[in-house]
């Protein structure tokens, strides 16, 4: 059967504007990525070594038509072969969130199409799917600039959260410490890059939360400690090399840790009975930690998937595929949808449990 | 030979608003006062007005737009809203800048002015019989009183009593009115008047 369920997805809940166009022939089928277009926004963050969210704002709404008409073009389709439009509609940084959940709706609205508003972690939740069989349940650890949890993923729409940070995000612990270190921006990349040339040993620095009971992260102490080493001595090449590598070594073994935790109370959820790791989020794409993530894995019975790193990293082909999937159940959202800086994808969790102090806004994530 | 339709969207100010516009006048507008929530307004307001007429979004033949300055959000989700519609439908689209709406709501004769209030000073823009004198710009009060130069000129806007006009008239209104930016808008060329934001304030203030 020729299914014409073609998705348009929109993403610019942080620093990258995309769209991508997935088609997607059953549920639990495989994904069909026809375009994925990513502009990101990294040279107008540089100078700043993070991302401003003002800056992130301007820049998507003078780009975010154009990379749409672009994906349309490189699928080589119209509005008119559309089933629905996705877009992101939190959590993330509501400039930025605002302007492609207004395209989406002005382009649903324009070609009659069912909208779908997409909660970002959902995507980057379902993505290893984009890519790999990977039915459900499984655990996911998501670790991103925004986020670092783990969650059971049940289907679409029913993950559960079981672990968080109660601090810093995994990536934002590697921005900060790439800019301690003079690393640049983003510190993911660049601070593995720095880490290859140094030793892992060179400096113990604390392992926070490491044998507690849980499976929650904490980065703060990590970060405060390697910004303290970091100012002792100057630093030269190698002992900016030797810190990124105790780094990622501690980051590493804090999330293997943890890790072990969560596929315990995985398992007690009634797991599966062949248990998935998945690894999501931009630091899934972290060399180091995905090769002790993938060992570990295959030690427990664990079959391991990572999305490849372009569906790692912000990006809207997890969003059109999250579209596609809530289109088959009939899951379709009102031109009034919200965009919302908060949006916990377990939100029962995030009430009980707020790991972010929630303040009157709401929990975080 | 159906009307050719104008659509045009203003969201700058405290006020998110929609118009239908064709050759033989007004065939829809909708206008709600508002400090936020035009995110969740705009889209639900279009539809509503597009259901009003036979033809639908078939009939529309451009898209207007307000390019601010005002709100950052809300000049935003009026420009994003508005380009996803000409994408969409390809059709032409038109940015006119709030200031100049404002300016011109109700004629282009003579000396007018559009003025808002900002964290530090005033948005302003100086028109006469139509011709832009003082493009829009962020201005010390006492810059934009010295643009009036002396004379009577009449002043639009939510800081319309800010200056000393000179006798002119002051009409403090709250946002741009929508039949005004559909007017200026109709026989504009979208080259000329792309639908880009204004926003007349570092992104880093």
């Amino acid at each position: 059967m020729e299914s014409k369920s073609i998705l348009l997805g929109i993403e610019t809940s942080c620093d990258e504007t995309a769209a991508a166009l997935v088609r997607l022939a059953a549920p639990d089928g495989p994904a069909e990525i026809l375009a994925d277009v990513v502009l990101s926004q990294f040279a107008a963050h540089a100078p700043y070594a993070g991302v401003v969210p003002e800056i992130a704002a301007r820049a998507h709404v003078e780009a975010v038509d154009t990379v749409i008409a672009a994906a349309m073009r490189e699928a080589g389709i119209g509005f008119a072969d559309l089933s629905g439009v996705a877009a992101t509609a939190g959590p993330g940084l509501i400039g930025g969130v605002l302007v492609g959940l207004l395209t989406g709706k002005a382009i649903a609205l324009a070609r009659g199409l069912p909208l779908l508003a997409i909660n970002h972690l959902e995507a980057h939740a379902l993505s290893p799917r984009l890519a790999a069989h990977a039915p459900f349940p499984y655990l996911l650890l998501l670790a991103s600039g925004g986020h670092c949890q783990f969650l059971a993923v049940e289907g679409v729409g029913r993950a559960r959260r079981l672990g968080s940070t109660i601090d810093d995000a995994a990536g934002e612990a590697f921005d900060k410490a790439a800019k301690v270190l003079g690393l640049g921006f983003p510190g993911g990349p660049a601070l593995e890059l720095a880490a290859q040339s140094g030793d892992p040993g060179a400096f113990a620095l604390p392992r926070p939360l490491l044998g507690r009971p849980g499976c929650d992260f904490s980065f703060a102490g990590l970060k405060t400690a390697l910004a303290r080493a970091a100012q002792m001595e100057p630093l030269t090449h190698q002992r900016q090399a030797d810190l990124a590598a105790s780094f990622q070594a501690a980051v590493s073994d804090v999330v293997l840790d943890r890790t072990a935790n969560a596929m315990a109370a995985f398992e007690a959820r009634g797991g599966g009975a062949a248990p998935l790791l998945v690894a999501a989020g931009g630091v899934a794409a972290n060399g180091v930690l995905r090769a002790g993530l993938s060992q570990f894995a295959a030690q427990r019975g664990y079959d391991f998937v990572v999305p490849p790193k372009r569906y790692c990293t912000d990006n809207a082909a997890m969003v059109a595929l999250v579209g596609a999937e809530r289109l088959q159940l009939g899951l379709i959202d009102g031109l009034d949808a919200p965009a919302r800086p908060r949006w916990p994808l377990d939100s029962e969790a995030a009430a009980a449990h707020p790991t972010h102090v929630p303040g009157r806004k709401g929990a975080k994530a | 030979m159906p009307d050719r339709l104008i659509l045009a969207i203003e969201t700058n100010l405290a006020r998110c608003s929609a118009a239908l516009v064709g050759e033989s006048g007004v065939l829809a507008q909708e206008s709600v006062t508002l400090q936020r929530g035009h995110a969740e307004l705009l889209a639900p307001m279009v539809q509503g007005l597009m259901a009003r007429v036979p033809l639908g979004f078939e009939g529309l033949a451009r898209v207007a737009v307000t390019t601010g300055p005002g709100s950052f959000t809300g000049v935003r989700v009026g420009l994003a809203f508005a380009r996803g519609l000409a994408l969409a439908l390809s059709l032409p689209i038109i940015g006119v800048s709030s200031l100049e709406v404002l300016a011109l709501a109700d004629g282009e004769s003579g000396w007018r002015a559009g003025i808002i209030p900002s964290a530090e000073g005033v948005f302003f823009a100086l028109y006469e019989d139509g011709q832009t004198r003082v493009a829009p710009a962020r201005l010390k009060p006492e810059e934009a009183q010295a643009a009036l130069a002396g004379r009577a000129v009449r002043l639009t806007g939510p800081g319309a009593a800010l200056l000393d006009n000179h006798g002119g008239a002051q009409i403090v209104s709250d946002a741009p009115c929508v039949l005004a930016l559909a007017r200026l808008a109709g026989p504009r060329d979208p080259s000329c008047a792309p639908a880009a934001p204004l926003y007349l304030r570092a992104a880093l203030a």
